[in-house]
């Protein structure tokens, strides 16, 4: 998986589809949020914050997300990539995320050599449905009892009586990639201040999101199996492949020649070798398509209709 | 009935699913334990008196994470995203660190005028309302003539409004740097 004059030839269109993602989430450019906000009148900064889908996905089981979309509608865009997930895959992941997008693209330049690769060998969806209820518990506990605004937490400000008893929190905020993204997007376009604070959360999340799961993980894409809105759009993918009507990564094994391309290019360690053919994990799949213009086959599509591999 | 076997592809499923979810669940314990001390956020009602009294801010710089202590020590952050007027009437809200001798920078976003100067919300919030969009961070720099003491800094916020100069609400602040003696 390199980023070569080939790679970007036959996926220019994702290609141009990560720049778009900073231009339409990430300040100074910002273009969505800049237009929600002009349309309502705020003078907030439309940072990439503004659009925070950890914290979105987070409301959306503890409910408060219902009434927090009427005073910040700019929250509909986390739903809407849902939405998107179930007919046509995870297409917000695959080629807009500004989060996933720069580290798949570090990735890209490093030696094979120094990645870690694990890829077709681990069930991802394990992690990621493990990681993801780890997430809302704390949440959805946090929920019990009456509340009281608290000292400490950003991200679950009013903690009921058993949250505190527990001693959890949420972990939306402590840990967050976006602010790292905005944070050195803004100092590298000027605001040398925005690198001067680092918190414990802030540099585990560097660590893990830029390093070992970025630019030396085999895809980088090691965020994503961590992130909510990710997590979510999988599942919902998931089930919308089991119906004819929605889109999906097709694999025909009858032309298949089981050369490993797909598996040699897929970011998001998606294929899985299976007998004489391969298997792709719509529990993590991000319909990048970039195994299906490698393929020289033309065993892989992205189109509608039933699934011709047992998805795993 | 028939008999349930447990593949290798099920115990590692499991493994994993349960390695993830400790994971994450310690994750949120660290999350409750550093946010006492790190980019610590509160709320702010005003006038006091009316909804819920200001708790008292204490930071323990020796509670905060070993990270952060050791790559970047000499900064502190404090962090609001709630501002409410629990009175009858408008006011204008002004912010005011009480007794900061140290250098501080307001990193001020909100969706409501800021002036930076006066450090005040030049237009009026009315009652029952929270600043929308807000979210301020203090970010303190620990001088090196600080550093040493075990009291970095001890004042508080002051919320005024902004037209009439009267005291609406304070929120004490300590933050306490016995560690600094060792590092400093
Ligand atoms: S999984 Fe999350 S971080 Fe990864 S690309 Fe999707 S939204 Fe971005
Ligand atoms: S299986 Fe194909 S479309 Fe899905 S993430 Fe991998 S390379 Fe992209």
């Amino acid at each position: 998986m390199k980023l070569n004059l080939e790679t970007l030839k036959r996926n220019k269109w994702r290609y141009l589809g990560f720049i778009f993602g900073f231009l339409f989430f990430v300040y100074p450019f910002a273009a969505i949020p800049r237009i929600i906000y002009f349309l309502q009148g705020s003078l907030a900064a439309p940072t990439l914050h503004s659009v925070c889908y950890r914290m979105t996905v987070e409301w959306m089981f503890t409910g408060r997300y219902w009434t927090t979309i009427i005073v910040q509608p700019i929250r509909l865009l986390a739903l809407i990539a849902i939405v998107v997930a179930f007919f046509f895959g995870p297409l917000f992941c695959g080629w807009l995320c500004p989060i996933g997008s720069l580290t798949e693209s570090l990735s890209r330049l490093t030696p094979r050599r120094l990645k870690i690769d694990f890829s077709g060998k681990v069930s991802l969806g394990a992690i990621r449905y493990g990681f993801f209820i780890g997430f809302l518990l704390p949440a959805i506990l946090g929920m019990i009892g009456p509340a009281t605004p608290v000292l400490g937490s950003c991200c679950a400000p009013e903690a009921s009586s058993v949250a505190e008893t527990l001693g959890i929190a949420g972990i939306c905020c402590r840990y967050c990639a976006a602010s790292s993204v905005q944070n050195i997007v803004d100092f590298l376009t000027g605001n040398f201040a925005a690198l001067t604070y680092w918190h414990t959360g802030g540099i585990i999340t560097m660590v893990f999101w830029l390093f070992i799961g970025g630019i030396f993980l085999f895809g980088g894409r090691g965020w994503c199996w961590v992130c909510p809105l990710g997590v979510l759009s999988n599942a919902v993918h998931y089930i919308g492949t089991k119906l004819g009507f929605t889109y999906k990564v097709k694999h025909d094994p009858t032309k298949c020649k089981d050369c490993g391309q797909c598996r040699g290019v897929c970011p998001s360690w998606a294929i899985k070798p299976a007998e004489k053919s391969v298997s792709i994990d719509r529990h993590a799949c991000t319909v990048c398509k970039e195994c299906v213009t490698a393929c020289s086959s033309g065993a892989l599509t992205y189109s509608r209709g039933h699934e011709d591999v047992k998805a795993s | 009935m028939p008999a349930f076997k447990i593949t290798k592809a099920t115990k590692i499923f499991s493994i994993l699913f349960i390695g993830a979810l400790c994971l994450t669940l310690g994750g949120s314990l660290y999350s409750a334990h550093l946010a006492k001390s790190e980019i610590l956020h509160f709320w702010i009602f005003f006038p006091s008196g009316r909804g819920p009294p200001p708790t008292p801010i204490q930071i323990n710089v020796n509670e905060q994470g070993s990270l952060k202590r050791i790559l970047n020590p000499w900064t502190i952050a404090l962090s609001t995203h709630w501002i409410i007027n629990t009175d009858h009437q408008p006011h204008k809200v002004q912010l005011e660190l009480v007794n900061c001798t140290i250098p501080v920078e307001w990193e001020v976003n909100a969706g409501f005028p800021w002036d930076p100067d006066t450090k005040t919300f030049t237009e009026p919030l009315d009652p029952g309302e929270g600043i929308p969009y807000l979210g301020i961070d203090w970010i303190i720099f620990v001088p090196e003539n600080v550093r040493g003491q075990e009291v970095w800094y001890d004042g508080g916020l002051a919320v005024n409004d902004g037209d009439t100069g009267e005291r609406l609400s304070f929120i004490p602040i300590t933050i306490y740097g016995g560690w600094g003696l060792n590092l400093g």
